[in-house]
């Protein structure tokens, strides 16, 4: 075993929590990018060609990746809501996780498909 | 051919000597900068609790390790640590159920004054916050005050906390933020608030309506799998959320 530092060995919901926390910021940093590039929008050639950026790759797979960190806050929130409102749900917590973050990886590579479909299909 | 074999589990398998590898987080304030890791090996009984571990490396290895420890039994409550990664009580932990390659350290988010010792007095300030005594101003008249089966269930989970605070040092909100109250803290909260007899309630629901209070908690259940009671201490800090939410406004 490790011996600098170690990490605490909580179970999902720890994560849950943890994952709640980085893809919040994530959302929150994303928020702050599309506020600038929108905001370019008073010189309708600089917006084109920052818009055109995210037609390549990289950003598309970023966009994957936010769609995903979207998804997962999304549900995860939900879970914590029906924890908090419905006391039934508590006795479930590990199983509405492991639901909710299925349901996040399923829907990020149903979504992630039509996002990088166009890159290859060159229509973009 | 095949011969039928049995599976022969030896009944004096717990007291078997086993090779066990000890990993504990040493700080001595007097001359450490920061905690450092020691290593213990030592022979042990499979049926020893990790307690006897550390005892018997402070009495044939290294005296100068420190821990706390008092009943040894999980009900004193003193000696709360983190045993591979999680918050358990030494005492009730055997080598047989959590391996012979332990790594110990102090729990997290109190200050530790040495080795395992951590300086408890936030967390019994925090205890003290929410009022963890029955308050009821009416004369009884000389009679115990009365109590059906049914009401006395409704707090019964919550009675059986220790004071052993691992569940407040496991919670991440709690390593973070010095002022959340904590889980313990709110435990005991809850065995009064849904007292019957007690007249306070509303009293405690205020401070724990608190920036302090239960809001700061996010649902990580590591104070749940922690509790060596087994109390549900996320659910009852989830009943003290709604009893704030609905009983009052």
């Amino acid at each position: 075993m490790s011996k600098g530092a170690t990490v605490y060995k909580g179970k999902s919901g720890q994560w849950a929590f943890v994952l709640h926390r980085i893809t919040g910021f994530l959302v929150f940093l994303f928020l702050l990018l599309h506020i600038v590039d929108v905001s370019t929008l008073n010189d309708p050639h600089v917006y084109n060609q920052i818009h055109q950026l995210y037609g390549n790759i990289f950003l598309r797979l970023f966009e994957v990746g936010l769609l995903f960190a979207l998804l997962f806050h999304a549900l995860n929130g939900l879970r914590v809501i029906m924890i908090d409102f419905w006391p039934g749900v508590i006795k479930n917590e590990k199983g509405v996780f492991n639901f909710m973050l299925s349901l996040a990886i399923v829907l990020t590579i149903i979504g992630g498909w039509f996002i990088v479909k166009p890159f290859f299909l060159g229509a973009h | 051919m095949t011969t039928t074999t049995v599976e022969h589990t030896e009944p004096t398998a717990l007291i078997k000597e086993v090779d066990v590898h000890l990993t504990i987080k040493r700080f001595n304030p007097e001359v450490d900068v920061r905690p450092h890791w020691r290593e213990y090996d030592l022979r042990l009984k499979s049926s020893d609790t990790v307690l006897n571990a550390l005892i018997a490396v402070k009495g044939t290895i290294d005296g100068t390790l420190s821990f706390r420890r008092s009943c040894a039994h999980g009900v004193c409550g003193s000696d709360a640590m983190m045993i591979n990664g999680a918050n358990r009580l030494g005492c009730v932990n055997l080598i047989s159920s959590v391996g012979t390659d332990l790594v110990i350290e102090p729990v997290r988010g109190l200050p530790v004054i040495k080795d395992l010792v951590v300086d408890m007095e936030p967390f019994f300030a925090q205890y003290r916050s929410v009022l963890p005594y029955l308050i009821a101003n009416d004369d009884p008249g000389y009679k115990e005050r009365y109590q059906s089966p049914e009401d006395r269930a409704r707090f019964d989970d919550t009675t059986k906390c220790i004071l052993c605070g691992a569940c407040s040092t496991s919670c991440p909100v709690y390593w973070a933020n010095g002022a959340y109250v904590g889980p313990a803290a709110i435990v005991n909260a809850h065995r009064f608030i849904f007292d019957s007899r007690d007249q306070a309630a509303s009293e405690r629901l205020d401070i724990l309506n608190q920036k302090s209070g239960v809001w700061r908690c996010r649902t990580s259940f590591n104070c749940t799998e922690a509790c060596p009671r087994g109390i549900k201490v996320t659910q009852a800090i989830e009943e003290v959320k709604r009893a704030i939410l609905y009983d009052r406004s």
